[in-house]
């Protein structure tokens, strides 16, 4: 295994290749390569739609300072659309006073994107990792810890990786976390988990999930392709039946 | 001015992983040194004369000054942070309290910890690949950071 790291949006993201002992050597161009591309990717998204930075085409496009929205604009908002009709509004990027923000969508796509470039550039399977959200490699398999809610350096669960996995959490903070639909927050930590949707989609799930809570549950277990798990604050866990986990229940 | 406090924010917010992952007095200063880049770059704010619109009053820096941030809940606990500054620069930025839940014994916190600690695993000993969980830390650090910049007057 050979991680690299870059720091973008606010985060580390760390990137794993998954190259057979012995092969390290041999990797390392078609390595340096993409992670160069994706590095460089990550960062230009950053750029685009950092509602931190005044001059990013989201910021420009919320004061309505863009007279044409670019191809990269239009593409977040056909998922922001997709992510708000599967939560059934738990995840409302128009909700917000200030204008559109995607911001919990953002994160999950360029990752995805990001992985795109890396498997574009070599054919070695990857685990990319932005605090926590995790798009890999469609085929490949990784074995992926839940942090404990509660504990440092421990996890409460283990599950495994073959798509898009994603996890939010609420936020003591009034205004960072919120449910657009006016419900309390009753939620510790999302999980949620594909093996074919993006990681765009299924981090504005892991989001909508942590507003959502054990009212969403059943939704998204009646969805194709869509697996969560919750901890309430009181402490119980909740998951959808096919929610693969590694360690004995 | 609030806007470039913000966009300093921002540029903290960018190396925060750095400082979390190395906390060697060399990623710090990297912290630091890009900081004062952003900050000089951005506008200044100066009074010329009677005729410019107001602005907001900032203390004159000069020597060598340190501000705390604000408490800032980052989910599993609270987190605070130190600036150091000389002049307008920053000098060093530390870390100053971190609570985790662990320490707090009030509260729902002291129901909910007994029922989830008995599933805790070690995360060595699972044998796992990479680590999913809610990000607070670096948000909660950079409100603190600012919080503590706004006690200095530095915009």
């Amino acid at each position: 295994m050979i991680t690299k790291t870059v720091p973008v949006m606010g985060t580390v993201v760390s990137i794993l290749y998954d190259v057979e002992e012995g092969q390290e050597d041999e990797s390392e161009p078609a390595i340096a390569a993409s992670f160069a591309a994706a590095s460089q990717h990550l960062q230009r998204i950053d750029e685009r739609f950092s509602t931190y930075r005044h001059d990013s085409i989201i910021s420009r496009f919320r004061v309505g300072d863009l007279a044409e929205s670019p191809q990269d604009l239009l593409e977040v908002i056909e998922l922001c659309a997709q992510a708000q009709q599967l939560s059934l509004g738990h995840f409302d990027p128009w909700y917000a006073s200030e204008g559109f923000d995607p911001t919990g969508l953002v994160k999950g796509w360029a990752l995805e994107e990001a992985r795109i470039q890396l498997e574009r550039h070599s054919d070695i399977p990857v685990l990319v990792n932005g605090g926590g959200d995790i798009t890999v490699t469609k085929g490949s398999r990784w074995r992926v810890g839940i942090q404990h809610p509660f504990i440092a350096d421990s996890i409460i669960r283990v599950t495994e990786a073959t798509a898009a996995l994603a996890t939010s959490g609420t936020y003591q903070r009034e205004n960072h976390l919120f449910s657009p639909l006016g419900l309390p927050l009753q939620t510790v930590s999302a999980t949620v988990s594909s093996n074919q949707r993006s990681l765009a989609i299924v981090d504005a799930l892991a989001t909508a999930l942590a507003v959502g809570g054990l009212d969403l549950l059943p939704h998204l277990e009646a969805l194709e392709d869509l697996e969560a798990y919750l901890i309430t604050a009181t402490g119980e866990q909740a998951y959808t039946s096919n929610f693969s986990f590694l360690d004995p229940t | 001015m609030k806007y470039t406090a913000t966009v300093a924010g921002a540029s903290i917010l960018g190396f925060v992983g750095i400082i979390t992952l190395h906390s060697s007095p060399s990623s710090t200063t990297v912290a630091a040194t890009q900081t004062s880049t952003t900050h000089s770059s951005a506008p200044k704010s100066t009074n010329t004369g009677s005729n410019a619109a107001p602005t907001p009053t900032t203390v004159a820096l000069t020597g060598v000054h340190s501000a705390t941030g604000a408490l800032e809940n980052y989910g599993y606990g609270e987190l605070g942070v130190t600036v150091t500054t000389n002049g307008s620069k920053i000098t060093n930025i530390a870390v100053s309290t971190f609570k985790t839940i662990d320490q707090y014994s009030q509260g729902l916190e002291q129901q909910v910890v007994p029922i989830l600690k008995g599933e805790a695993i070690k995360a060595q000993s699972a044998r796992i690949a990479a680590l999913t969980g809610a990000t607070y830390t670096s948000e909660a650090y950079a409100y603190s950071l600012q919080s503590a910049l706004d006690k200095l007057g530095i915009k």
